[in-house]
């Protein structure tokens, strides 16, 4: 299989028959709506739906967040997402009482617990306030002025002290002063002083950054002030958490809003669509993408919903850019997702997927090559997608996890390769025969882009650009199988030198006669066929570019042996076998971690670099057709 | 004195291996080290932003791990064959070439893991803008490993082709 043919298509029917075509439409999950390109039909208008659906998802979410805050339930790594059946979703709808008591009471609850921690803060900073005065003791009540004299209890800063002592000493006769205490940085004061200076004294003070202290309304020393605060901050402090334990029953209304969270995706989805759809007076036209198989199953499922309805399939044109659906076999499919983080094949180029995983399997399994590693890689894979059992991008990186594990062991045997215990018979050592497994290496690079080489060339015969396949791929093609020739020949000896050197050659002659063919004017053509000679260096660092395998094996190996001697150190006593044991365990564990991230990335870049390179097409988006999608739950019995 | 010139004579080559493998863990490790520090600076952010981005932001942080593991292994590799793990002390010439071979990914090293950490950074950006394009912030940081890669195979190739020669 590859990329799938996709069809348009396009549907009038009555308005009143609307809501059900998209619920159909959505069930069935195989059309993508378009925006109408009509032009003579007026956009449908915005009904109050979608502001509704889309403000109670709000709230839904609001009350989730408190939620997620006092939810204790154990959710391991391989707990799956609990599952929910299509119908049952669909009926969400008669659980809103409860999501409106719930939403209600948790809203409340945040306020509440909101309003607590304010009066906390609160709290919190009177005392702050208080600290500097701790050790005045009398009650500020008697921080009053009277008729002769005024009073000022606050702060200087302690950098200041030399000014204050200043101001002392000049109003020694009219005030009276009383260093209270030092508390940080701050100073705290207590002057009293005569009417007729408080003028000129407060200035001054202030001047040096006096802050006066808040006095009234408050009665009894600080002291006593702060411990009556304080309790009051303590017993806060239990009246919260007592509140809290009230909003773990909240939690049994997770799961309920979690599938109304579903629930209201889903419908906003299908709200979403209605602004595609192009309106008359009594009917409304619906275009979207099918996969071109998938006609009758689409042809069925509108009729059953709006049985007076005309519909019409057709051929995409030339200028149209359907969407990219893709479709492999089983083991090829996990590895859709390595080509997805690239980017999404044009629905017109090639989909690479099934040449791809021959390579990702190879060259995953030469880098980690290990026996006992690629059947831990496989059982544990296949452990998370029996237990988890994921979706999604996930799902199909477990699953080359899992189909790499096994190429992992045959490598491992090729290598001899066991948790790098010297001494397993092999076919190649790599340690041993380095300039043989570096061979091997850019050997496996040059038929990989050799292969990525022909793919361009089939495109662009498949496209009638017979020509372009020979000028553009097939002197490549004929350089990089020459340049092996002479390579090989050189090193037995023989007429496979001269054959080498003269297919090099041609493709070299083919390269500078036409690469420059699309310049303008003969001697920009000629530069432009002796400028493409300089790709060859391209192709010479993407091909030593492979050694990078060898050096991820070497890395795998190394890492397990330096382990392997760490632990060897110990071994002597019998408790010594027990920390040896120990040490190899984490260290195998870690280098499995380890290299599994770093197979994975290099062998991807592998491909995106040095094959993709060759023939690629992106640009395309993919397929995504309107259908039930969830993000909490797993559905049960998806439509295919 | 004499005899200390003589220990040195004799035991010179493994003197300057254990030398160069001191460079090329204390390099690619100093290099690993910034790299993860800066990556994992931007990934606390990114993260304190959205818990759920932790997985992807944590595999960004790694990448600029491996150098220091590469170093590692080199340095080991020198240790097992220079006589301080069993076997008998090497000759001044081989000990000169097991220096050398340490050089390359002690230098790529340090250099490549700080570069590649700051790739990383940006990865973890481009992660908290466009979750979904986590594979090709990945393979951009992938791109400046690959000297590393290199150099790894240069300096594992000398000392396991050198080996006994000298």
């Amino acid at each position: 299989m590859a990329i799938l043919r996709m069809k348009k298509v396009a549907l009038i029917a009555h308005t009143d028959n609307r809501s059900a075509v998209l619920q159909s439409l959505q069930d069935i999950g195989a059309v993508e709506v378009v925006s109408t390109q009509e032009q003579e039909l007026s956009a449908v208008e915005a009904s109050g739906t979608l502001p509704a659906l889309e403000k109670r998802l709000g709230e839904v979410r609001e009350a989730l967040d408190v939620i997620r805050n006092y939810d204790e339930s154990k959710t391991g790594f391989l707990t799956p997402k609990p599952s929910i059946t299509i119908d049952k979703l669909k009926n969400m709808q008669q659980s809103f009482e409860l999501e409106d008591k719930a939403i209600e009471q948790t809203k409340q609850f945040s306020d509440d617990m909101n309003a607590l921690k304010t009066r906390r803060h609160r709290l919190r900073n009177r005392v702050t306030q208080l600290e500097p005065y701790a050790k005045f003791d009398a009650p500020l009540e008697s921080v009053r002025d009277n008729d002769y004299t005024s009073c000022l209890l606050g702060t200087i800063p302690t950098d200041k002290m030399d000014a204050y002592k200043d101001i002392r000493k000049k109003f020694e006769q009219t005030a009276y002063f009383e260093e209270i205490d030092q508390h940080k940085d701050l100073l705290a004061l207590y002057v009293v002083m005569a009417k007729d200076a408080d003028e000129e004294l407060t200035g001054e003070l202030k001047f040096i950054g006096f802050a006066e202290a808040y006095t009234k309304e408050l009665y009894g020393t600080p002291a006593d002030l702060m411990f009556d605060l304080n309790n009051e901050y303590e017993s806060l402090g239990f009246e919260t958490e007592e509140y809290e334990e009230k909003a773990k029953k909240f939690v049994d209304d997770k799961l309920t809003l979690q599938a109304i969270e579903d629930y209201l995706l889903n419908e906003i989805a299908r709200e979403r669509c209605v602004e595609n759809l192009g309106q008359t007076g009594s009917a409304f036209m619906l275009e979207g993408w099918i996969v071109a198989d998938g006609e009758p199953t689409v042809k069925k499922a509108i009729l059953d919903a709006a049985p007076e309805s005309y519909i019409e399939f057709s051929e995409p044109e030339r200028e149209d850019l359907p969407p990219t659906a893709i479709s492999n076999g089983s083991i090829v499919t996990p590895f859709e997702g390595v080509t997805e983080m690239y980017g999404v094949p044009s629905s017109k180029g090639f989909d690479p997927n099934k040449l791809m995983s021959i390579f990702y399997f190879l060259i995953f399994g030469m880098m980690m090559a290990d026996i006992a590693y690629g059947l831990i890689l496989s059982l544990g894979a296949l452990l998370v997608l029996k237990l988890k059992k994921p979706t999604g991008t996930f799902r199909k990186i477990t699953g080359v996890i899992m189909i790499c594990g096994i190429a992992t062991t045959l490598w491992g045997f090729f290598f001899g390769n066991v948790f790098a215990i010297e001494g397993i018979p092999s076919v190649i050592n790599p340690i041993q025969d380095a300039i043989l497994m570096l061979v091997l290496c850019l050997g496996l690079g040059v038929v990989h882009i050799l292969v990525g080489l022909g793919i361009g060339a089939y495109m662009a015969i498949r496209d009638g650009r017979v020509w372009d396949a020979i000028f553009d791929k097939g002197s490549w093609i004929m350089i990089l199988v020459g340049g092996i020739m002479l390579a090989v020949g050189m090193m037995m000896g023989g007429v496979l030198t001269t054959i080498g050197m003269i297919v090099a050659l041609m493709g070299f002659a083919i390269l500078i006669c036409t690469a420059g063919r699309h310049k303008k004017g003969i001697f920009r053509k000629m530069i432009g066929g002796l400028a493409s000679v300089y790709d060859i260096t391209g192709y010479v660092s993407d091909i030593l570019s492979y050694s990078r395998i060898f050096g991820m094996g070497l890395a795998t190996t190394v890492i397990a042996m330096v382990f392997n001697t760490i632990a060897g150190l110990f071994m002597g006593p019998w408790w010594g076998y027990i920390i040896g044991i120990i040490v190899m365990t984490i260290g195998h564990v870690f280098n499995i971690g380890i290299n599994t991230l770093g197979s994975f990335v290099h062998t991807a870049r592998l491909q995106y670099i040095e094959f993709f390179s060759k023939f690629y097409e992106g640009g395309g988006h993919a397929f995504m057709p309107l259908s039930v999608r969830t993000k909490n739950h797993r559905l049960e019995n998806p439509p295919q | 004195m004499t005899n200390l010139m003589e220990f040195f004579g004799e035991y010179f080559g493994v003197i300057i291996s254990t030398f160069g493998a001191a460079l090329a863990v204390g390099l690619a490790g100093t290099g690993s080290a910034k790299g993860m520090g800066l990556a994992g600076q931007a990934a606390a952010g990114l993260v304190s932003e959205d818990p759920d981005k932790f997985g992807k932001a944590l595999v960004l942080q790694l990448l600029p791990g491996t150098q220091g593991i590469y170093g590692l292994l080199v340095a080991f590799m020198i240790l097992l064959n220079n006589g301080i793990v069993g076997g008998e002390a090497i000759s001044a010439a081989q000990g000169w070439v097991y220096f050398f071979a340490a050089l390359p990914i002690a230098i790529a090293g340090l250099t490549s893991a700080i570069a590649q950490g700051k790739t990383a950074v940006a990865g973890i950006g481009l992660l908290g803008k466009r979750p979904e394009e986590s594979g090709k912030a990945i393979t951009m940081a992938i791109m400046v490993e690959t000297y590393a890669v290199f150099a790894l195979l240069i300096s594992m190739l000398t000392i396991l082709l050198s080996a006994g020669k000298f």
